[in-house]
């Protein structure tokens, strides 16, 4: 089992911003080796050069959403743990999130807390 | 008049949304001019369609740009977390299968007289000691 400190983890949102937020707070909790993809088709060459512990990602990009991006992960790379991080967070939405592979959802806007509840809940798997 | 007491609604970073008025309705509005106006505009898809336009009124607000690029991003990701937040709320809405789009930026150099529009909200949004008005607007229709 990792530490918060030694997870390594890859943010996909196509918001330059969110990712920003996000960045900082895995910074703020510990977590320093992060790298961004501001696509989910961007996420996944980074998933082809280097294997993170952690993915989180956004659902709503253009082109393939984070769903889609949750199921090729759990399909290619099952041994990574998905974070997925929504505004919507109906019932459905978080089922089908679940469904894809998520190991986790948070509903923005993330706390600080909640995101170290969830790094240290997919951690422990 | 009962003056209603802002609501914090949500907070990013230094950002605070504040609801003033829960929902207003064209016989109560105080009618709301800006003319030059940053536009995001929300697609729904699923069984409900339409959009969710939020509109952020800069009028008198002499914006740097070094400024505009840093409240541009924050107001659209706001509004995407206020929008979600709505709609997740909601329980007629939450009772429906829907996905949000990507946020499309506009710039508006129009007059927006909310006077006319019969689903409106109004809020605050606070940033670096300013406060801005933003109006969101509801155009859905349930697919039966």
């Amino acid at each position: 089992m990792k530490t918060i400190s030694e997870l390594s983890v890859v943010v996909v949102d196509d918001s330059d911003f969110y990712r920003g937020i996000i960045n900082s707070m895995l910074q703020e909790i510990g977590v320093t080796n992060i790298k961004e993809a501001a696509s989910a088709e961007a996420a996944l060459i980074v998933l082809s050069q280097f294997t993170p512990d952690i993915v989180i990602t956004d659902i709503v990009m253009p082109e393939i959403s984070g769903i889609e991006l949750t199921e090729k992960i759990s399909q290619t790379y099952p041994d990574i743990g998905v974070i997925v991080i929504s505004s919507l967070s109906q019932e459905h939405i978080v089922l089908e999130a679940i469904g894809a592979g998520a190991g986790d959802f948070i509903a923005k806007p993330i706390q600080k807390q909640q995101l170290l509840d969830s790094l240290e809940k997919l951690s422990n798997k | 008049m009962e003056v209603l007491k802002p609501i914090e609604l949500t907070r990013i970073s230094e950002l605070k949304i504040l609801q003033n008025v829960r929902l207003i309705h064209r016989q109560d509005l105080n009618p709301v001019f800006s003319k030059e106006n940053l536009r995001v505009q929300f697609e729904i898809t699923g069984e409900v369609k339409g959009a969710i336009t939020c509109y952020l009124c800069l009028d008198n607000e002499d914006l740097e740009p070094i400024e505009r690029n840093y409240i541009f991003p924050l107001f659209v990701e706001a509004m995407n977390i206020l929008v979600g937040r709505q709609v997740s709320l909601d329980d007629e809405l939450n009772s429906y299968k829907l996905s949000l789009s990507t946020p499309k930026l506009s710039m508006i150099p129009k007059e927006i007289n909310t006077s006319h529009r019969i689903l409106t909200q109004k809020y605050e949004l606070e940033l670096m000691d300013r406060s801005f008005t933003v109006l969101t607007e509801y155009s859905l229709t349930a697919i039966n």
